[in-house]
């Protein structure tokens, strides 16, 4: 009888654990997940380019056929990164039919390499590149990414999902230094300026999940980069301001928030501060690309 | 007796359910979302958002000084009743909602004048279908 108990205890002890524990994974795996998502899409930064009126510079990007050259998960998770921005830059200028298959491609031979393949929906991808629906094809290859986070995640690789966020971010950064060097823009720069946010949330993610020395070394180098952000000064009013119309956009009803322009955050930076921070995240880059 | 008593007790249950829970496809409604945003106004796709926790969701996102950004949302009733979303800044101060004047809006607009990280927390109100998709869009 006493053995009986025993035993009865141990097996609602044991599953009580496995609840937990798997319990525990899936909440990790959604605060992870809830982070990358809070960093913002590489696709503003490139619709910001565009809308400046500047031109599509295909020689920025990290030539497609690179993919083949990355042979460890870091330099492939990286690099993966880099070319889903290359990749939203490219549709953003709508060059679907010439470079958006080179970078597809590209992602697909990475994707292979990090056993993560069938979760990019080529066809519809192609079928929404075709049809010039712009914003299926963002949606579509969001999803993929979100889909190859989720199996990183559940696979116990989460350090390849922020290597990942932290290529395309570095990406998305390195193309706007770039333009902005070429074509001197205050909004560039003040965006730019602006990264310190992001690099903000991204650092700690990274300190978490760093995993042996090649992540390591990129934790420190982006420390180092984080001190040139440290210098720009971001000073924000508190106040909200709540005055809303509600206006008849087609069939949709939308409440519009105007906002006011006095309420802009004051941003102080010296341009040297711009340079400084192109010429180390560029050489950060170029270790990643090479 | 007592077992027939409680079949259709039983069965009653599972419709209740089925009917809160089993027709739940975020996919379907991340469309209905998309659409709303791309046929309207010009805005380009960001993130999608999946609220399928009663309780509702929250999730943040770093918005960008000088753009415009819009959120559609879709659930499975065709004015949107029941689903809502509300906007907090960095300071935690409220800046906009679709759910005003005692009625639920599919879809807010506004021009970000601070870059931050804002909370976004979606939430049900007066349905038993906890199932919806929030769009994000901007445009410059």
């Amino acid at each position: 009888m006493k053995y009986k108990v025993l035993s009865g205890l141990i097996v609602l002890v044991l599953s009580y654990q496995s609840t937990f524990s798997q319990e525990s994974v899936q909440d990790r795996s959604e605060v992870l997940n809830n982070l990358l998502k809070s960093i913002p899409s590489p696709l503003e930064m490139s619709s910001l380019i565009k809308n400046s009126g500047i031109k599509f510079d295909g020689s920025m990007l990290n030539p497609s056929k690179n993919a083949a050259k990355y042979q460890d998960k870091y330099f492939r998770a990286l690099n993966l990164g880099i070319f889903s921005t290359d990749l939203g830059y490219v549709n953003i200028y709508k060059n679907q039919d010439t470079l958006a298959p080179a970078y597809l491609q590209s992602i697909i031979t990475l994707s292979n390499g990090l056993n993560i393949n069938n979760l990019i929906n080529f066809t519809t991808i192609t079928q929404y590149a075709l049809s010039n629906n712009l914003n299926g094809l963002l949606s579509e290859t969001t999803v993929s990414f979100e889909k190859i986070n989720q199996e990183l995640i559940n696979k116990q690789e989460p350090e390849l999902s922020i290597l990942m966020l932290t290529g395309g971010w570095l990406e998305t950064l390195y193309l706007t230094c770039q333009v902005a060097k070429a074509h001197p823009n205050e909004v560039l720069d003040s965006r730019i300026a602006e990264q310190k946010i992001v690099l903000d949330k991204i650092l700690p993610l990274l300190n978490s999940y760093k995993k042996g020395n090649q992540m390591n070394e990129l934790y420190l180098e982006l420390n180092s980069l984080n001190e040139v952000f440290k210098k720009i000064k971001i000073k924000q009013k508190n106040k909200a301001d709540q005055n809303f119309t509600i206006e008849k956009w087609g069939d949709l009803e939308v409440v519009v928030y105007q906002g006011n322009e006095d309420d802009k955050s004051s941003i102080k930076y010296k341009s040297e501060d711009i340079e400084n921070i192109l010429t180390t995240s560029s050489a950060i880059r170029d270790k990643i690309v090479k | 007796m007592k077992t027939i008593s409680f079949l259709p007790f039983a069965l009653l249950m599972l419709l209740a359910f089925d009917i809160v829970f089993a027709q739940c496809d975020p996919e379907f409604l991340k469309q209905k979302g998309i659409k709303k945003l791309s046929e309207e106004s010009g805005y380009t796709f960001l993130k999608s958002y999946v609220v399928d926790d009663p309780k509702g969701k929250k999730y943040s996102y770093i918005f960008s000084q000088g753009a415009n950004y819009m959120i559609t949302l879709a659930n499975y009733n065709p004015d949107n009743k029941g689903v809502y979303i509300t906007i907090y800044d960095s300071n935690n101060q409220k800046i906009a909602s679709s759910f005003t004047e005692g009625k639920f809006f599919p879809a807010i607009a506004f021009t970000c004048h601070r870059t931050g990280i804002y909370q976004m927390h979606f939430s049900f109100e007066d349905t038993n279908k906890f199932c919806a998709a929030g769009v994000l869009g901007m445009k410059r």
